[in-house]
Formats: C-alpha cells, structure tokens, sequence
C-alpha cells in the first residue's frame, strides 16, 4: 500500500516537473542583430560549433545555461536533439582536437539576458516567460 | 599472477572511479584559461602464444598486445591546457602520458599549438595538431567519445604517424539557409616518423565534411613525400644492401622499390556516420597509394553496426585490409641462380638477400580480416566501461597486424602462422 502511494507522489513530483519543462524556450539575441526568424537547425548549428557565424552575418557567440536547468533539458531535446550524454561525447571530440569547447553556461535567464543585451555577438535561451525589449527573440520553442 | 595484475589494475579503476565523481568536468579559471582531459585504463590479451599484435606505425610504439594480460596498450592519461591570450589568438597544449614498449612512461607533449580565430566563419591553427585522415583520427586517444576499446587500427594505422607539423585552416558554414552544414579543412606540413617507421615530409591535404542532424559524409585526400630519416642505421643498411644487391643483379626496378626516400605516397578516405534514434551505423574505406616499393598499395574499410539501449551499446565492426602482392610477386619471382651467384662472389650474401629482400616486402602485406563484438556500458555522463571480443584472420599468407615473434627487427623469429587469433579487451575511459 505505502509502497503505492509513493509511487503516486513521485508520479506526481515527475509530472509537475514536465509541465515545468513544457514552458516555451525563446532563443534571444542583441536587439540589433539582423538576422531574421532561425530555424531548429540553424539554431543548433551555432550550439554545436558546425556554423560560427548568424544568417544575416556577424561572428556567433553562443551561451547556454547551467546542467540540470529544465530549460537546457528542453533546449537539449528540443533543437540540439541531443542527450547530456551525447553531447558530452561530441563536445569530447571538439574539445580535444582543439577544434572549439562548449558554450559558457550562465546559471539562469537574467544572467543570459544581460549579456545578449551587452553583445551584439551572443546569442542564448530562456525561457519564454523571461523575454522583454533588452533582447530580441529569433525563435520560439514550444 | 594474472589475478593479481588484474586486481591491481581493478583497485586501480575504481580508484580513479572515486576521484572522477569528486571532480567537476572542466576546470575553467577566470575565463582565460581551462584545463580538461581523458584518460582510459585498458587492459587485453590474445589466445594465440606466438602473436603479438602491434600495428605497424607510430603505435607500434606502444601497442604490445600477447598472450599475457597486458595493461599498458591502450592505457593513457592526457591533459589538455587551452589558454586565451587575446580574443583573436588562443594556446592548447596537450600532454600525453602512455607506457612504451621500451620506456617506463612516454610523457609528451603530444600536440602545441596557436590557434587564430579573427576570422567569422573559421579557424586557423599552427604547431603540432593531429593530421585529420581519417573519421576517428582527431580523437583516436579519446576513448570516451567511441563505441570500442580502439578505433578500427585496420583503417587507423595506413599511415605512419598521425601528428604533423604545420598549418590548418577550419571553415565551417551551412549550405545556404538549409539544415545541412559543411566543414572544409585544409592543411599543410610535415610528419615526424618514429623508429623504424618512415615520416613524410610535403603533406598537402584537405578533408571536407557535409553534415546533417543524423549523418555525416566526410572525404580526405593527402599527397606527401616519404622520407626515411628516423628508420635505425640497420634498417638503412638493409634497405641499401637490398637496392645494391638487385642492381647488381640487373633487377633495377627491384632495387629502386627499396628505395622509398623521396618517394610519393597518397591517401586517401571516405566516411559515414549515421545516427538515427538509437541506432549508428557508420563505416570509412581507405586507399594508401605509394608507387611501386616494398611498402604496398593497401585498401583497409571497416563497417560498423550499433543500437543504444538504455546505458549499454551493443556494437558488431567488421573490417578488413587487403594489399597489393606485385611488388613481393616480383622478388618472389627472382631466380634462385642469380643468389647462387652471389653467394659464389661472398660466402652467405645471396642467401641473406634473398631473406631480407622476401621478408620486408612480406611483413609490410597485413591483410586481415576483423570482426569486434562488444558493448559499451555508460553509466553516467562522462565515463563509461567497454568489453570488447575481436577475432583477427590474417589473410593471403600474410601475419595481418601481427608480428613474427618479438619484434619488427628480428627478422629471424617467425614462429606465428598466421592462423586466427582472438582478442579480447576490457577499459574504463573517462573525459574530465
């Protein structure tokens, strides 16, 4: 019996955790920025090192935010499609060649706001809910 | 004594074990300096007494895999510095620590380089780097990032070294606004041989890349010169011997494959990568083109089959090597008279250049056949366990990557026949 009822909480608890992580992510960059709505893919180019520049030109920084946040894991999943584990082995093979190393991780949405709002280079995530006229979205992930 | 070798070698795992989960992943300081690193703790044996596997280039060097339980073949442990010095330029430097076969620990500098990154859509690199020939050649020594104990060595190991001295260049775009991306890379410079294994000098080459969200198409192409000044003294002095004995005997296109120094020798690689849900399928195919010498035109492909399930990935590889016999056909071909003579001239010349000149063209024919069985367990991000079961089946007469005995130069102990062999390997790999 007790035995169910636990499974009920932890049903519970992972539930409420997933209508947490089904919040909207918006990619954001400087106001400034000219590039146009990106894709998933043009999007995940940039995170994974494979394009280094934004469509309407000007070097790519990109930051993304911390491990275990519910907005990375959505980020991860959603437009990298990649698990933690998979992108450690593929950071792994870039890092070691000396080819590139991951984005810097900032620890939370107003954290990533200040610095695409400071640097027409960079470009993050946040979650929906953060975004306001310091940064510009350029794609929204429901 | 075995088990307690392989005690050792556990306490030794789970020790490291301890200290991984202690450990953040990679330490980052003040923004312009971060230190990460891998390490893999392996250990294997064969089942055949007389085979030694040892591919035959720079790996060689360490590679030593007998009947015995060996723990040093495929252990290493490397640190990776990369330091920022402006927002253009940055420093990496890695050093490797690796047992050779004949020193304690082999501790290098194995790759220094400066990298420019002013420009928008590439990089430029300069220093020691890892030559890119084939799909795993980047990060052969990263064991975490792949599903076996070592990358496929039939494709790994067609050229002799896998580091160079020069210049690269790394552009990486996407074709238009599409989902597909590609990268180009060409690069420039030299390759230091280790002993007994010849270097090339005037490598030229260019590896470009289409990449989609599941795969990975990749083509190189190398053109370089063979150069011989790190073979010994010895393997020098076989090598003349060989081209004067020939001449002498009227057989110049002989004598002048003994000949490598100065010599053309090209590369080439085709590769996929397919990772679709669970599943991988990958595979490269490789050429090595040399002209006519003792050293061979080889061929050497690999396929490799893979589903992730849960923590485990269960993989299945076969490879294969196959090389070209014109060259030892042609020695072979040498009648016995003209030794005869030589003999005649100086007691015992004829039979040792008959020896030497069969033998060399001989040792460098590794046709094999490869199956890998194995499985890679990942409990957590960062590291993972690897048991791996290999049977190797020299082909067309040929050792495959076995050594005849104890070493590339004695060229007297043959006591392995080329029958079958299998392998089996276990390691622990971890990236930090």
């Amino acid at each position: 019996m007790n035995k169910i009822i636990l499974q009920i909480i932890i049903s519970l608890i992972v539930g409420c955790f997933s209508l947490v992580c089904s919040a909207e992510i918006a990619v954001v960059v400087h106001p400034s920025n000219t590039s146009a709505d990106m894709s998933d893919n043009q999007v995940a180019q940039l995170f994974l090192a494979k394009k280094r520049s934004f469509p309407g030109g000007g070097k790519a920084i990109p930051i993304s935010q911390a491990k275990g946040s519910p907005v990375r894991e959505l980020f991860n999943k959603k437009v990298l499609k990649k698990s933690e584990g998979k992108l450690k082995a593929y950071w792994s093979k870039i890092v070691f060649t000396g080819k590139g190393s991951p984005p810097k991780t900032m620890e939370n949405d107003a954290e990533v706001k200040k610095l695409v709002a400071d640097n027409p280079n960079i470009i993050g995530y946040i979650d929906a809910k953060s975004v306001d006229d310091t940064v510009k979205v350029v794609l929204t992930i429901p | 004594m075995i088990v307690k070798r392989l005690l050792r070698w556990l306490l030794f795992v789970s020790g490291i074990n301890l200290l991984f989960v202690s450990l953040s992943f990679a330490v980052t300081i003040d923004d312009t300096f971060t230190i990460s690193g891998f390490m893999t703790a392996g250990a294997a044996k064969v089942n055949n007494k007389d085979a030694v596997f040892a591919p035959d280039n720079e790996l060689a060097a360490f590679y030593e895999i007998g009947h015995d339980l060996g723990f040093t073949s495929d252990s290493k442990i490397a640190l990776q510095i990369t330091s920022r010095i402006s927002d253009k330029f940055s420093a990496t430097t890695q050093f490797m620590g690796r047992k050779k076969k004949t020193v304690a620990l082999d501790l290098a500098a194995e790759w220094a380089f400066i990298t420019y990154h002013g420009f928008e859509n590439s990089i430029i690199r300069t220093g020691r780097m890892r030559a890119p020939l084939f799909q795993f050649s980047d990060f052969q020594d990263v064991g975490y990032s792949y599903l076996w104990v070592r990358p496929p060595l039939d494709v790994l190991s067609l050229t002799p070294s896998s580091i160079f001295d020069g210049v690269d260049m790394i552009y990486s775009n996407s074709i238009g606004d599409s989902d597909y991306s590609y990268t180009f890379q060409p690069f420039i410079g030299t390759a230091p041989g280790t002993t007994d294994i010849v270097g090339v000098n005037d490598m030229m080459g260019f590896n470009i890349s289409l990449e989609h969200e599941i795969f990975t198409l990749r083509f190189m192409a190398l053109n370089s010169t063979i150069n011989t000044q790190s073979l010994s003294p010895e393997r020098i002095s076989v090598l003349e011997g060989l081209q004067e004995a020939y001449s002498s005997m009227g057989y110049n296109d002989i004598a002048k494959g003994f000949d490598v120094e100065g010599q053309s020798g090209e590369l080439y690689s085709l590769s996929f990568n397919v990772n679709w849900k669970d599943n991988v399928f990958l595979g490269e195919y490789a050429h090595r083109k040399t002209g006519d010498l003792y050293i061979p035109v080889t061929d050497a492909y690999f396929v490799t089959l893979a589903r992730r399930i849960g923590k485990f990935t269960p993989h299945f590889t076969f490879a294969r090597t196959k090389a070209d016999h014109t060259f030892a056909d042609k020695v072979a071909a040498v009648p016995d008279a003209y030794y005869t003579l030589l003999d005649s001239q100086s007691a015992g010349t004829g039979a040792l250049i008959k020896k030497y000149g069969n033998y060399l063209p001989g040792a460098y024919i590794r046709e094999q056949r490869t199956m890998i069985l194995g499985v890679k367990y990942e409990p957590q991000v960062g590291y993972d366990i690897k048991l791996e079961f290999q049977r190797i089946i020299p082909e067309n007469g040929s050792k495959g990557q076995f050594l005849e005995g104890d070493g590339v130069n004695d060229l007297t102990n043959i006591d392995y026949d080329g029958s079958p062999v299998n392998m089996v390997s276990i390691c622990f790999d971890i990236v930090f």
